[in-house]
């Protein structure tokens, strides 16, 4: 491995005013009244904030595809146990 | 011979180290999975108590639950930077980094210690505790019970993440962890990166959007 591979400062200085604008855009949008719209736009926030997180602090950007293969078959089996216990509640019929 | 740190089972230290890595990922997937049945369970009730859920997260203390985020994002980018030194042969600089990103692991308890004091004399408890003045019906009270469960277990990893810190700092004094060795710092900075992403779900879901 040479040094060239490796993310260097600037690139985790990006990484941090990237992941500090999404936090502050969130802060922002949670003051407007987004109704329904406000969980999946602060969801869809919090998750390119992880994504970089992950590849930059995290080094998956320089390391084999096999380790982003691990976390990504993480985030899938949570999102189908998330998916398909809220799909049960919100698909329920009001009267048993 | 063989190079200092080198397990017999490893040909070489580059091999030991992508397999230590890949070990963590397993590790922190399994973590996340942890974690996923708090979010479930938080899906389910959100759905089906929406409103009461936006009213109570509105109670919460924001102000002190955003700057954490902060606290986390910036500590994770000092252990990132803490990483890059070491790679780059520079022990002190990472050792600075290290004591650093403790200290606001530290920081983000102390902070959520005053947060928890002012739920505790507001009533905002988990379960049959809850006795708020404010908010009042089921949704409230599953909404502060979730609260407790996820942060208390949130906060139980920043702790850890603290103490694996103090520790690899302790090692990178004693000249245990170098730029040739320089995993366990990595993989601990790694464990600190994966508290600061649960955070940053924890954060929209119990403080803003409810």
């Amino acid at each position: 491995m040479t040094d060239r591979t490796h993310v260097s400062p600037i690139g985790y200085l990006a990484t941090l005013l990237a992941l500090l604008a999404l936090s502050v855009l969130t802060l922002a949008l949670s003051s407007l009244a987004l109704g329904a719209w406000a969980l999946p736009v602060a969801l869809l926030i919090a998750s390119s904030k992880a994504i970089l997180v992950a590849l930059f602090f995290m080094h998956l950007v320089e390391q084999p595809a096999v380790n982003a293969f691990v976390a990504i078959t993480a985030v899938a089996l949570v999102a189908v146990l998330v998916g398909l216990t809220v799909a049960d509640v919100v698909t329920r019929s009001a009267s048993p | 011979m063989r190079a200092p740190g080198l397990a017999d089972h490893f040909a070489d230290l580059p091999t030991q180290h992508h397999a230590a890595r890949l070990g963590m990922w397993v590790f922190l997937a399994s973590e996340l999975l942890l974690f996923s049945g708090l979010f479930a369970i938080w899906g389910a009730y959100h759905a089906r108590y929406t409103e009461a859920f936006v009213r109570a997260a509105s109670v919460n203390t924001i102000v002190l639950g955003s700057t954490n985020t902060f606290v986390l994002i910036i500590s994770s980018f000092v252990v990132a930077l803490a990483v890059w030194a070491m790679r780059s042969d520079r022990p002190r600089l990472a050792f600075r980094g290290v004591v650093i990103t403790a200290s606001c692991g530290l920081g983000f308890l102390a902070i959520k210690g005053i947060e928890y004091a002012d739920h505790i004399e507001h009533g905002l408890l988990p379960g049959a505790w809850f006795r708020s003045d404010e908010l009042h019906g089921h949704g409230a009270v599953v909404f502060y019970t979730l609260y407790w469960f996820a942060t208390g277990l949130h906060a139980l990893h920043v702790t850890a993440g603290v103490a694996v810190l103090a520790w690899i700092a302790m090692r990178i004094r004693r000249g245990e962890i170098d730029a040739v060795n320089p995993i366990a710092l990595e993989l601990g900075a790694m464990y600190w990166h994966l508290v600061d992403i649960v955070w940053l779900f924890l954060w929209p879901l119990l403080y803003l959007v409810g």
